[in-house]
């Protein structure tokens, strides 16, 4: 029957069609049904050199054009002669002029490699990080007010594609209305005041200072004064106070600020004198709670606020010592560099991920202790050892900051010990349970999951969705008799299949000895499994490997590999993945790879390199 | 209805009695004795798993019009099951054969392509609004009722393509509720309970205070909006009927908007609250519970005229214990296993296929249309059945092969008449004899997609619109479903 249904497969793209793509010979079903993540169609480090920093900015295979610079379509005032990036409320002049230097409009070749000037709503996560800075509260309102999910964009939860629709409005509203009641019950600490009979003079002072922390920002007069009637937070503390309490009155002040587009989207649109088509430099405080949201994944502190306002952050040493003093250890970055390596991986996936308990009958006990192993060994490689990616891959150790609980201890064959604990199989994060669970299946191991995953997150190899490729999935039945890895080798044998799964199942064929929910395996279904795999794709990592340890023991110092997570942490950090965005990513590699070796391999020395770049705070105004 | 009509009931029975439960309903019955019709109302449910054709497509002795819904192991079963819900709603629908999804995704991602008609692109989303917002909130048909449109799903929140109905502008997905808790709260809690009409002063003082809130953040959406380029201003135009929608829910009871107005209460009985909601997290157990407690609230909704727009999302019920008695990875061992024969194949010639792997998938398919069944119960119950169109499709055709062509399409409910119910139609095959391996690339290829479907909704709803949802080539987005006349 299978095989009938086989070769009966139609491709709706020629298989010629696809080899012109000039990647890895593509085609065919993938064997899995879960959603393929959007190809990675950067392949490699090619084409990096395409623009250098602050040149003219032709990028050959740079990327497309920004939208829309269409050059004096006299709908746009294109003569603002010499508006350069720091006009207006920048004044620091520290930046780098604009590259293109000269008005928009007067060149007929448009620049390349500039994210737009746009905004991004804030992620839940970082909706409860700025609640918690705000108000010195714990917990997370959006758990509590059951906002939707985040929108993901290539897997990373930072994005610009977060929306307020009317379901994220109405939790939005019923979170800022529970926290404005605890400040009401704390008024005149939030919103002191010396006056004994506390009025309006005090609530303007409250909005323009607190209003300053809760919009990143100073206010403008509109916010406060607002032209009509209800246009301006005063309004509010005038409607709420108004045959009540001082206290009613910020109350509402809070509860509209927390749903103010000022709190939620952050703008990185430079002061706004600048005309579409020309490039603009971010404010210092636009570029405070941009480095602070992607190092933090909270708002600044007022070290970096001290720093936005002294010009300091202008430069790219500025912009570094902020960020090395944030990824100190201990300190603020921790939860973040921990999301942004779980998101990379796909195993912030953990927390909801489940396994039928026919087959599975422990997995929920070790669910939890999985997901907190992740987040130790993480922070552990990253503040208590190398912080390179070599180690995150290749550690021959898990690390527990508590004693590692039970259950997780006898899935790994060890003792209930703190600390690093060596585990004799299983080598770097790739083989830890969490990786391992988040790409399989309910009842079984997913060797095309595990496959696609380490080619496009770890190896950047673009291995084309069969969405792209327009093709029929088809996997393969459940058979008692054959281990996963048969069942699977048909790709192997039919023709169509081979180009991509040539590549998928040599990499996820070596995860075999680790069932669906990662516990260690010599056999299944009474057969012996078999992990070996060899590697010929004319890649540095061609060879043969007993499993997946080995495997990850070869590529962990690879520079392809590190090249690839750098583009990563650019993606997870720029919150964006367009082919508009893949430029400035070229020019952002092109600058990393000039960092001595060592520090390319080093994570957060990586994350330092992104914000010194100019192009991080430089943005094309569109039409 | 007309107002005219409303007020000449309002005379007759005096305006105290408005203010009495479902005093909606009452009215609603008495226009409609007036011969007036109600406004149309659009709802589309999603099931998961495609079909088992070989219980699902016309016998060989069915018509259009004369055909048997109570054949053996038949899917179609509850439409036809005046024993379970109470009457036949064999005259109330139309099954078509041979819609396809274009989605050029996997099946598993094309639940968005069923009310966009748009392709899937890379970020796992369609490219442009669902005809469900765009009717509602494009259109400003959702403007009339307390909440615009409404997206309730089973078990997951989770915004891409495979998992949601509802698209705004762009593609976005659109958040759904999953509690059929905070459905009621948001559909019916809060009804006005009458009271006479003595003024509250609390309530008044809570409505003035939320309306300052939201007059301030539309001013400040609007000062942001204004320093964006028009391709940003997208994500704020959203924010901004987001707004709109919070507002309506300021300016009264929410229960009975409608153009009649007034204090109008709606009252059903809140449902339970569950131990668990999503799915891999516990709430599979509940799935059958939640979905029948959604349905319950939606149908009253639709009756009180508190929305007229709403999408459902169905979801599997795989987990140990299943109430069909199916294995617990029904997923894995009930849709991968389904071995067709050509007729659940896309017409192609693939052997006999295996009968005993159809049974348990159109025994979960003729649980999933057992849901709209009772759905249609409902509106039948509270007279709104003859002015809802329902339209109930899947992600899939051929699960195993995860086909998004030949899709099970129904449309169910009285549609104002819009459409001739009490059909099924059979499309013609996607390939011609002579090349029944084409794709839709291909010159050949004569499928029909669900764009048609899309745009003969439409323009039941009078919105005059002949080209619907992101397709490269125009003979798959442009024009009516001519059959449906």
């Amino acid at each position: 029957m299978m095989g009938v249904m086989f070769r009966h497969l139609r491709r709706h793209t020629s298989l010629l069609g696809v080899l012109t793509m000039g990647v890895l010979l593509p085609a065919c079903s993938g064997g899995e049904i879960v959603d393929f993540e959007s190809p990675d169609p950067s392949g490699g480090d090619t084409g990096g050199s395409a623009a250098s920093f602050g040149g003219s900015g032709t990028g050959g295979t740079a990327g497309a054009p920004p939208q829309g610079v269409t050059g004096g379509t006299g709908a746009v005032p294109s003569g603002n002669g010499g508006t350069g990036p720091n006009g207006g409320t920048v004044g620091s002049g520290g930046a780098s002029p604009p590259p293109n230097g000269g008005s928009a409009g007067t060149d007929p070749s448009p620049p390349t490699g500039y994210l737009p000037a746009r905004i991004r709503r804030l992620s839940n996560a970082e909706y409860d990080a700025s609640i918690r800075a705000l108000f010195g509260l714990d917990g997370s309102p959006s758990s509590e007010f059951d906002f939707p999910p985040d929108a993901r964009q290539d897997g990373f939860s930072l994005n610009d594609a977060q929306r307020v629709d009317t379901g994220v409005a109405r939790q939005l509203a019923a979170s800022a209305e529970a926290i404005a009641a605890q400040v009401k019950a704390r008024a005149l600490e939030i919103a002191p005041c010396s006056d004994p009979n506390p009025g309006e003079a005090c609530a303007r002072a409250f909005i323009e200072s607190f209003g300053r922390r809760v919009y990143r920002r100073p206010l403008t007069t509109a916010e406060i004064d607002g032209p009509d009637p209800n246009d301006g937070l005063l309004d509010l503390y005038r409607l709420g106070a108004e045959g009540a309490t001082y206290a009613d009155g910020i109350e509402l002040v809070v509860r509209a600020m927390l749903q103010s587009a000022g709190f939620l989207y952050l703008t990185e649109l430079g002061d706004g004198t600048a005309a579409p088509g020309s490039v603009v430099s971010l404010t210092p405080d636009e570029i405070a709670a941009s480095l602070s949201f992607i190092v933090t994944g909270a708002p600044p502190d007022d070290a970096l606020l001290a720093a936005a306002a002294a010009g300091e952050l202008a430069t790219p040493e500025g912009r570094a010592r902020e960020v090395e003093r944030l990824l100190a250890p201990n300190g603020p970055a921790r939860d973040r560099m921990v999301r942004v390596i779980s998101e990379w991986l796909g195993i912030d996936r953990i927390e909801k991920t489940s396994k039928d308990s026919n087959v599975y009958p422990g997995f929920d006990a070790v669910r939890e202790p999985l997901r907190r192993e992740s987040q130790d060994f993480v922070t552990h490689v990253l503040w208590g050892s190398t912080a390179t990616i070599s180690e995150l891959l290749a550690a021959d150790f898990t690390y527990s900051e508590g004693p590692l609980p039970q259950p997780l201890a006898q899935y790994y064959g060890v003792g209930s010990a703190s600390g690093r604990i060596p585990l004799a199989n299983r080598r770097g994060i790739l083989n830890q349970g969490a990786f391992l669970s988040v790409h399989a299946h309910a009842h079984e191991s997913a060797p095309v999951l595990r496959g696609v995953a380490v080619a496009r997150r770890v190896l950047c190899e673009p291995v084309p969705s069969p969405t792209e490729l327009n093709i029929v999935v088809v996997p393969p039945v459940p058979d008692p008799t054959k281990t996963t890895r048969e069942r699977f080798a048909i790709h192997a044998t039919d023709p169509d299949c081979q180009g991509c799964h040539r590549v998928i199942d040599s990499l996820g064929f070596s995860f075999e000895q680790y069932d669906g929910m990662g516990q260690f395996r010599t056999h299944e279904n009474n057969s012996p499994v078999d992990s070996s795999v060899t590697i010929d794709f004319g890649k540095p990592y061609d060879g043969s490997y007993a499993n997946s340890d080995e495997l990850a023991v070869a590529i962990a110092t690879m520079p392809e590999v590190r090249a690839c997570f750098a583009r990563h942490l650019f993606r997870a950090s720029a919150g964006r993945s367009d082919a508009v965005a893949r430029a400035v990513e070229e020019q952002f590699l092109s600058a990393w790879s000039k960092l001595p070796e060592a520090d390319q391999s080093n994570i957060l020395k990586t994350l330092i390199a992104f914000a010194e770049h100019p192009l991080f705070i430089q943005r094309m105004v569109t039409p | 209805m007309k107002r005219s009509s409303r007020r000449t009931f309002l005379r007759a029975v005096g305006a105290g009695f408005a203010a009495l439960p479902c005093f909606r309903l009452v009215e609603n019955s008495f226009a409609q004795s007036m011969g007036e019709t109600l406004p149309l109302k659009f709802v589309t449910i999603y099931h998961p798993h495609g079909i088992a054709a070989e219980h699902w497509v016309r016998r060989s002795t069915d018509t259009e019009t004369n055909f048997d819904l109570r054949f053996e192991n038949s899917s179609l079963l509850p439409f036809d099951d005046p024993g379970t819900y109470g009457k036949s709603f064999k005259d109330k629908i139309i099954v078509i054969e041979g819609i396809d999804l274009i989605s050029s995704a996997n099946g598993h991602d094309t639940a968005g392509t069923i009310l966009t008609g748009s392709r899937i692109g890379g970020e796992l989303k369609p490219k442009n609004i669902s005809l469900d917002q765009f009717l509602a909130v494009e259109k400003g048909l959702g403007n009339a009722t307390p909440v615009t449109s409404v997206a309730l799903a089973v078990g997951t929140k989770e915004l891409k393509s495979g998992e949601a109905l509802s698209y705004g502008p762009g593609g976005e997905p659109l958040s759904k509720i999953i509690d059929p808790v905070k459905a009621y709260e948001l559909l019916l809690g809060g009804a006005s309970t009458g009271g006479g009409g003595m003024p509250d002063p609390d309530a008044e003082r809570k409505r003035r205070l939320g309306q300052g809130v939201l007059d301030f953040i539309r001013a400040d959406v609007n000062r942001l909006r204004s320093r964006l380029a028009s391709a940003e201003r997208e994500k704020l135009d959203q924010h901004l009927s987001a707004l709109s929608d919070l507002e309506k829910r300021l300016s009264g009871p929410v229960a009975g908007g409608g153009d009649g107005g007034g204090a109008v209460s709606c009252n059903a009985k809140a449902p339970s609250s569950f131990p668990k909601l999503e799915r891999y997290n516990g709430g599979e157990p509940y799935f059958d519970a939640i979905t029948d407690a959604h349905i319950d609230v939606l149908a009253q909704a639709l009756a009180c005229d508190v929305t007229r727009f709403a999408t459902l999302f169905l979801n599997d019920l795989s987990y140990d214990g299943n109430p069909l008695g199916l294995p617990a990875d029904n997923h894995g061992s009930v849709a991968h296993t389904y071995s067709a024969s050509p007729v659940g194949n896309n017409g192609n010639p693939v052997g006999p296929g295996d009968p005993s792997t159809w049974l348990p998938l159109a025994k979960f398919n003729r649980y999933s249309y057992s849901k709209v069944a009772r759905f249609m119960q409902r509106l039948d119950e509270l007279g709104v059945l003859d002015s809802t169109l329902i339209y109930v499709s899947s992600d899939m055709g051929n699960p195993a092969l995860h086909s998004t062509r030949n899709v099970p399409t129904v449309l169910a409910g009285g549609a104002n008449g819009k459409f001739r119910m009490g059909r099924r139609i059979k499309l013609v095959p996607d390939c011609p004899e002579s090349n029944l391996w084409c794709s839709e690339n291909d010159a050949v290829f004569q499928g029909v997609t669900n764009n048609h479907l899309l745009i003969s909704i439409a323009n039941a709803f009078g919105v005059e619109i002949n080209q619907f949802g992101d397709q490269p080539d125009p003979k798959l987005n442009t024009g009516p479903l001519s059959e449906l006349a």
